[in-house]
């Protein structure tokens, strides 16, 4: 790495799509960092747009006029809008379960006693419970986004 | 003032499982806890009448508050990780507190306009 002039920090050179986005003999977990990332600033970025679209009932209560508020909604009640909140939903409960899990690391839970480098020098993190809840939070992830696609798909236009 | 990254990582952790739990109770709030689902809770009557619940709203902001430092210091870890350098690291800083505190406040305006007469 170069050392940027008149500063003590080495520079990355490598930026987002050499460093986070290269996945070549990307290990399990390096893809679940990736999807980390990846769904924390999307669910960030619509964060934004929520508390603007939801800050439409202020005029509406103020002004006493609700049709505000129903325009509103009615013209976020289509497919296209719904299958938008079903991806944020999935990314949603996906980044607060693998943030769990990186808690759980951070804090030595699950990530095994260290041991002497042995064949097949697989770190005991990469074989151990962190690993097996990795899989189990995205099952769990697969299994609320199709609750999610139940609330936003099934019960809007067939119940 | 200066706060260790340390601190401020498990500052993170923490409003994220804050963030998980007050995110689970909204998540509910839009479907199974109303009766009709999805569309029902979107209702201008059933949107009000959280918004005017005290314990609702104050779910609601304290959700807000985690979320703006939540959020924001997420993208403050990207943009340190993108480059290096301290005047870059001063410049996103500010420019995420900053940030954080504009959606802080913008959000809250929503909130606090039913128990304040209203905040044009």
């Amino acid at each position: 790495m170069a050392m940027s002039t008149g500063t003590k920090f080495p520079r990355n050179m490598r930026g987002v799509l050499g460093g986070w986005i290269r996945v070549s003999h990307a290990n399990f977990e390096r893809w679940l960092y990736l999807a980390h990332r990846v769904t924390g600033l999307v669910v960030g970025l619509y964060l934004i747009a929520h508390l603007v679209e939801t800050s439409d009932i202020v005029p509406a209560y103020l002004s006493g006029d609700k049709e505000i508020w129903t325009n509103l909604m009615g013209s976020l009640s289509n497919s296209a809008a719904h299958a938008g909140l079903l991806i944020i939903a999935a990314f949603a409960v996906y980044h607060g379960l693998n943030g769990v899990r990186l808690f759980l690391a951070a804090s030595g839970v699950g990530v095994g006693r260290p041991i002497r480098p042995e064949w097949p020098y697989a770190p005991v993190s990469l074989r151990s419970f962190q690993r097996n809840l990795g899989w189990l939070f995205i099952a769990v992830t697969l299994i609320l986004t199709a609750y999610a696609f139940y609330e936003l798909f099934i019960v809007t236009h067939f119940v | 003032m200066m706060v260790r990254e340390s601190t401020i990582m498990w500052i993170q952790y923490i409003t994220g499982l804050g963030i998980l739990v007050l995110g689970a109770l909204h998540f509910a709030s839009l479907t199974f806890l109303v009766q009709g689902g999805y569309l029902e809770a979107l209702r201008y009557k059933i949107v009000i009448s959280r918004y005017t619940d005290p314990l609702w709203a104050a779910a609601l902001e304290a959700f807000l508050a985690l979320l703006s430092y939540h959020v924001f210091n997420g993208f403050r870890i990207m943009l340190l990780e993108y480059n290096q350098g301290s005047g870059w690291s001063k410049a996103v800083n500010v420019t995420m507190f900053l940030a954080a505190l504009v959606v802080f406040l913008y959000g809250t305006r929503t909130i606090i306009t039913f128990y304040l007469g209203g905040v044009a």
